[in-house]
């Protein structure tokens, strides 16, 4: 049984209570989440990584939002590094800069990489991948896949990598049973569960449409614009393999 | 054999010349392809069809571009309707609404269901769907679900269906061996193969990074940021089960 409880990472004043301790990784190269949520989860994060042109990412929204004195630099700038600007390498010289030109991983694994030995070190628990899904289909399943490859080499230890974006957070569900705890700001608001990579037998409580053992599959049952139903405090899954969950943190 | 040559939906002057038969459906996405494009590919299409919020993106499009008394009305428009404005309904007055309302399957799957009839009568080759990649991951997801559904209809039914974004061109290839013809603006561009529904063993030729006889799968090979190896004029696939193709193309038209 896995709980999860992403009010620690939705909710600005659980951010700051909360004791689990997680790392950020920047993916995308414009932020569009609230700017006070994003210094929240900034400041409050064990460590901070800015991937290749998420590091131009991150310099415009502390350029945009008066933040630049004010905020700690990135623990690591990563990535092959062929979408960060020069302008933004120079404003960041004092960061450690792992740079990798592997073709055979994509940026957000190797910062995954890079990220591993740290989180031994600051016994992180979660992961926050600030991210969009913006135009290319490829790199968008890229990350999922990154997410499965991630979850398989962790295996016993869940250690959830959270794709957030200004309206949805996503992650994968390990097989087995989960918990969700759904935090006041998902409430009523859409979900998904999505069996990429395979398909999977699923039974859910807590949704406005419930599965019971039923098989999910690409071809025929994909549960996509679900709802969490108005009464649910939490949503219990039980899948017989890893499966992607998708929820709304606010109206579209 | 099943041979694929994104040219002919792309570029302005293969559709003009080749007067292929084709459907063109519009999703709820925001517009973002060019606009010679899009007129040149609404106006040679057999059917138009906007699908729910599609129907404003459409009407948007067409404001934009001083277009609302210059390009016919969508032939149909469907869905639920939950999504589309009365005043894009309202503009609309040629064209036929088919309300579809089941809860269990989305617009875009439901879409091409009512598709289904014309296919035979009007001998449509394939169709086209113009959908940006952005948004909700869930309804990304979907829409390449509906892609899978698609592909297990009958032979008689069953045409490609080609997800074309700004900037590429996505489709399921099926089980068995493929030809993808790239156009010469492409090849210096990116292209993926996805096992999205599960393990495929994929073989390939022409790409940069090619496979043999390989087992592709999430946790494992998903062959994203492709590119092609600059000699070949096709691509060469064979896998055991249908596959998801996306490559990049480019702005010139």
């Amino acid at each position: 049984m896995y709980k999860f409880f992403p009010k620690n990472i939705l909710n600005i004043k659980e951010i700051k209570k909360s004791q689990i301790k997680y790392g950020v990784i920047i993916l995308n190269n414009l932020i569009k989440l609230d700017p006070l949520h994003m210094e929240t989860l900034w400041k409050n994060s064990m460590v901070n990584i800015t991937v290749d042109g998420g590091t131009n990412g991150w310099l415009n929204f502390l350029k945009k939002n008066n933040l630049e004195e004010k905020l700690q630099d990135p623990n690591l700038i990563t990535g092959d590094l062929d979408s960060c600007h020069a302008e933004t390498l120079t404003y960041f010289k004092d960061v450690k800069i792992i740079q990798s030109n592997d073709q055979n991983e994509n940026d957000f694994s190797k910062s995954l990489r890079a990220l591993e030995p740290l989180c031994k070190e600051f016994n992180l628990n979660q992961v926050v991948v600030v991210t969009d899904n913006s135009g290319r289909l490829d790199q968008i399943m890229s990350n999922i896949n990154t997410l499965y490859k991630n979850h398989l080499k962790l295996k016993e230890h869940i250690r959830p990598a959270y794709m957030l974006t200004s309206t949805e957070l996503s992650w994968l569900l390990p097989k087995g049973k989960s918990e969700i705890h759904i935090p006041e700001c998902a409430k009523k608001q859409k979900c998904a569960l999505m069996p990429v990579g395979r398909p999977t037998v699923v039974s859910t409580e807590g949704l406005k449409w419930n599965l019971k053992k039923d098989e999910m599959k690409f071809g025929g049952l994909v549960s996509t614009s679900n709802k969490i139903d108005k009464q649910t405090d939490v949503v219990k899954i039980e899948s017989d393999f890893p499966i992607l969950w998708s929820m709304g943190i606010r109206d579209d | 054999m099943n041979k694929y040559f994104p040219s002919k939906i792309i570029t302005k002057k293969e559709v003009l010349e080749l007067n292929l038969n084709y459907a063109l459906i519009i999703l709820n996405r925001p517009i973002q392809i060019k606009r010679e494009l899009i007129e040149t590919l609404w106006n040679n299409s057999l059917i138009n069809i906007t699908v729910d919020g599609g129907t404003n993106r459409w009407l948007n499009f067409l404001k934009n571009n001083n277009l609302e008394n210059k390009l016919k009305h969508p032939t149909l428009i469907t869905g639920d309707l939950d999504s589309c404005h009365a005043e894009s309904l309202k503009f609309f007055t040629q064209t036929k609404v088919i309300q579809t309302v089941d809860q269990d399957e989305t617009d875009f799957t439901k879409c091409l269901r009512v598709l289904e009839p014309f296919i035979n009568e009007l001998k449509l080759d394939h169709t086209v769907v113009i959908c940006e990649n952005s948004g909700r991951l869930d309804h990304i997801i979907a829409n390449i679900n509906t892609l899978y559904k698609n592909q297990l209809k009958s032979n008689e039914i069953s045409r490609p269906v080609f997800m074309l974004s700004s900037t590429s061109i996505s489709f399921l290839l099926p089980e068995g061996k493929s030809e993808i013809h790239i156009p010469e603006c492409a090849k210096k561009l990116w292209c993926a193969l996805m096992p999205i529904a599960g393990p495929t063993t994929v073989s390939t030729e022409g790409l940069k990074w090619n496979m043999k006889n390989f087992e592709m799968k999430f946790g494992g090979l998903v062959s994203t940021s492709n590119k092609y190896d600059g000699i070949s004029d096709f691509v060469k696939v064979e896998c055991n089960l249908p596959i998801l193709w996306s490559m990049g193309i480019c702005d010139e038209i």
